[in-house]
């Protein structure tokens, strides 16, 4: 046994039991021999020190007796509960248990919790109520690992769509314990939910193996039957799962394991039965509305996807945690997708989402990505419009690695493409829309993931748009300028992705000009008041031609630039506290959009004092104004660090530095104008250069329009 | 001292010594069930490793305290005058 000793953690019965036994025995005897031996020791005046070191054994005995009852309470638990299995050998029955006690604990109240599940599912609502003290276990390995095992994978999968039957014949029958019966089944399917992330994570330590997830699969693609019958009451295993994948809070978010398995063959599930026939322009309305006792599969025609439980039993936001409502009423008509709780699972982690997304399904041409995003593009428009499949992108391709790279660069074909076939580039240099196929919108949720996408990838954009006026090749792995334009005017007409990519941008642009003022801003000028120009100019063309004439969104952001946005220095030691300056020169990503946020916040919290020239017209003429008022702060920002000094004038604090010019007053502006020319202060200028960049940034844009797709 | 108290001290030192033999002699095997069976796999597993190698030392220790407990009684009673 000596080899398997090394490997196997466990116990031998029924040798176990007599250790136990014997060794609580053995510490009762040697604590009663150190008092004995303290008597004679003590009544023969002899040294008591081996009497007091027995006695401290004795203390140690004592607590590893208790140990040892404890386990032995857990282990007879096990027993008794038939957790887990004891292997028989010629010296004894093995069984197998974790070495910690917690975990050994864990490993009961998992297999309690399946047990009590099944009751719950059964009508036993004490059951129901009794899960609720052990919900909070959920995130302990031993514990989410006892309890998928004791549910089976196919009990993953039949014992939500059982609660959600109970929960919808609550509903029926009215009942008053409708409440309690919700909040119960809720938190019972989280519960389920976050031990089958848990567990399913080969990196947990309580991973249930890969037979596991091949079995889940088998079990999703299955039909299963309603425990109350009636007829037409099947479902698919995978409508369930996706209540479950739903209801995930991220908290551990799914394993890259768990998407390959199962996510992939969702996504697979899905493709294989997709609607034959195009699909109408508007989603019908729900052709059936729920009739109590007859549960559909497909609850209206075979156009619609797939639902899940909510979908299939019209249990509106029942299933729904409080926090996860984003309004009243459900939406969409209670149609729900069970593609959609799937990716919402993955959007919680970059693992998840690139396993999912970076797929292409042996036998298909295609891969999964261009599946979703353009075959599939119909069939968000029955739901969320690609919101979380937006969010599930954001988490696969906002990073640098070669994966986000070579996905960002698929959907910007992808997405490019489509969005050509709406817009158009018109003769007069402005876009035209055609809603050809009347599907333009039905991405419309996924525009502000987009545009988030997107603010992480500002410098491709930029090196991309800019590429030929640097002198150098695209890289391969960058979007195409053409595809960087359509997917400007695609995000931009969502407010929240175009303000974000706004805000980014102004941030970026401001922290490259602070980083970089030594070494010449030409062509960070030219990038930055570029890519601005593009972003504007989309935006304002896509609204216009489809017919929007007022864009607030726009206003406001003009608004901050003639309030001075670009004049006012950013104090990044406040706003990166704790970071060493000398890392400012690494900010990239999120921390664009953190300047940037900070600088829009500060103008409208302060107003800013610049009613110093004419308010701005044309999007370039913000461009231009922006960046020169950004100039203009880092050059004074420059003159004082160097120590500069304009002892006594009106622009300047008491000891001679040049004031922010966002803090400046009319007078003090014309004196600074006067000063700068006596003093030869250099001022920065625009150079030709980057004027014509600005000034071509429109028509450059549009013409990103011209032409057709070739078809692939 | 008289030899009537050298005599009564030596009787009481050797019965001191009789007693604490018979002491170590009833526990000297005490813990033997215990590492007996963890000899043989009772129970396996890093915590089991550790539960075992701490039983042993406390045995050690157990005995090493038994054994000194006797040799410091029979020092006694050695040193004890003879009555001549």
């Amino acid at each position: 046994m000596s080899d398997r000793s090394t490997s196997f953690v466990g116990v031998r019965q029924p040798a176990f039991d007599a250790m136990v036994s014997g060794h609580v025995r053995a510490a009762a005897q040697i604590d009663r021999l150190a008092q004995a031996l303290w008597a004679e020791l003590n009544r023969a005046q002899l040294d008591t020190s081996p009497a007091i070191r027995i006695r401290a054994v004795a203390g140690r005995l004592r607590e590893q007796a208790a140990d040892l009852q404890r386990r032995q309470r857990l282990v007879r638990e096990m027993e008794r509960q038939k957790i887990g299995f004891g292997f028989s050998t010629s010296q004894g029955t093995l069984w197998d248990l974790p070495d910690a006690l917690d975990a050994l604990q864990a490993r009961i109240d998992g297999a309690e919790a399946a047990d009590l599940a099944k009751e719950a599912a059964g009508g036993d609502r004490k059951a129901l109520g009794g899960l609720t003290r052990l919900a909070a276990e959920a995130n302990n390995p031993a514990f989410a690992r006892s309890l998928l095992e004791r549910l089976g994978a196919d009990g993953v999968i039949t014992l939500p769509a059982a609660l959600a039957q109970r929960l919808r014949m609550t509903m029926d029958a009215r009942a008053s314990s409708l409440g309690a019966d919700e909040a119960g089944v809720q938190s019972a399917l989280k519960m389920l939910s976050r031990a089958l992330a848990v567990g399913t994570n080969p990196a947990s330590g309580g991973y249930v193996g890969d037979s596991y997830l091949n079995r889940l699969a088998a079990q999703g693609r299955a039909d299963h039957r309603f425990p109350k019958g009636g007829p037409n009451d099947t479902y698919n295993g995978y409508q369930p799962l996706a209540t479950l994948l739903g209801m995930s809070d991220g908290r551990p978010p799914f394993s890259a394991r768990f998407m390959q398995i199962v996510g992939r063959d969702m996504i697979a599930y899905d493709r294989e039965h997709r609607p034959k026939h195009s699909l109408p322009r508007t989603p019908p309305p729900v052709a059936f509305p729920y009739v109590p006792g007859t549960p559909h599969r497909r609850p209206e025609d075979a156009s619609a996807p797939t639902p899940d439980l909510t979908g299939l039993l019209q249990l509106g936001w029942a299933l729904t945690p409080e926090a996860d409502r984003p309004t009243v009423d459900p939406p969409s008509h209670g149609r729900t997708d069970f593609l959609n709780g799937l990716l919402h699972a993955a959007a919680f982690s970059r693992d998840g989402s690139q396993a999912l997304l970076d797929h292409t399904p042996s036998g298909q041409k295609n891969s999964d990505l261009e599946y979703l995003l353009h075959e599939r593009r119909p069939l968000w428009a029955y739901t969320d419009h690609g919101t979380s499949l937006g969010q599930a992108m954001s988490a696969a391709m906002s990073a640098h690695d070669p994966i986000s790279q070579k996905l960002f660069k698929e959907t910007s074909e992808l997405l490019g493409r489509d969005t050509r076939k709406y817009f158009t580039y018109g003769k007069d240099h402005k876009l035209r829309f055609s809603n050809v196929d009347g599907h333009a919108d039905d991405l419309s949720g996924l525009r502000p993931s987009l545009g988030a996408i997107m603010c992480s990838h500002l410098k491709d954009l930029e090196d991309s748009l800019f590429a030929d006026i640097s002198g150098s090749e695209l890289p391969k792995i960058l979007p195409s300028p053409r595809d960087v334009d359509a997917l400007l005017a695609e995000a931009g007409q969502s407010d929240d992705g175009f303000m974000s990519l706004v805000e980014n941008a102004i941030g970026r642009s401001r922290v490259l000009l602070d980083q970089r003022h030594a070494e010449g801003v030409d062509n960070v000028l030219i990038a930055q008041g570029g890519f601005l120009g593009h972003l504007l100019a989309l935006r304002h063309e896509a609204l216009v031609a489809r017919g929007v004439t007022v864009d607030t969104t726009n206003a406001q952001i003009k608004e901050l630039i003639d309030k001075g946005v670009g004049l006012v220095p950013v104090p990044y030691a406040k706003l990166f506290s704790g970071v060493p300056a000398s890392v400012y020169g690494e900010l990239a990503g999120r921390q664009y959009g953190k300047v940037g946020a900070w600088l829009f916040q500060h103008m409208q919290q302060d107003g800013g004092s610049a009613a110093e020239d004419t308010k701005v017209a044309t999007d370039e003429q913000a461009v231009r104004k922006l960046l020169r008022h950004m100039s203009l702060s880092v050059a004074i920002d420059r003159f004082n660090a160097s120590g500069g000094r304009a002892s006594g004038e009106p622009f300047a604090d008491e000891k001679g530095k040049i004031l922010p010019p966002s803090r400046w007053d009319d007078k003090a502006r014309s004196r600074f104008i006067d000063w700068s020319q006596d003093k030869n202060f250099a001022a920065p200028q625009m150079s030709q250069r980057v004027e014509t960049v600005i000034k071509n940034s429109h028509d450059d844009a549009i013409s990103s329009f011209n032409g057709t797709d070739e078809t692939p | 001292m008289a030899d009537g108290d050298l005599e009564e001290l030596t009787r009481q030192l050797r019965v001191a010594v009789a007693r604490i033999q018979r002491l170590s002699d009833d526990h000297w095997h005490a813990l033997d069930p215990t590492c007996g069976a963890m000899d043989a796999d009772a129970w396996m597993g890093p915590a089991g490793r550790r539960f075992g190698s701490s039983v042993r030392s406390d045995r050690v220790e157990l005995r090493g305290q038994l054994s000194q407990a006797v040799r410091n009684a029979q020092a006694k009673l050695a040193a004890v005058p003879k009555i001549s």
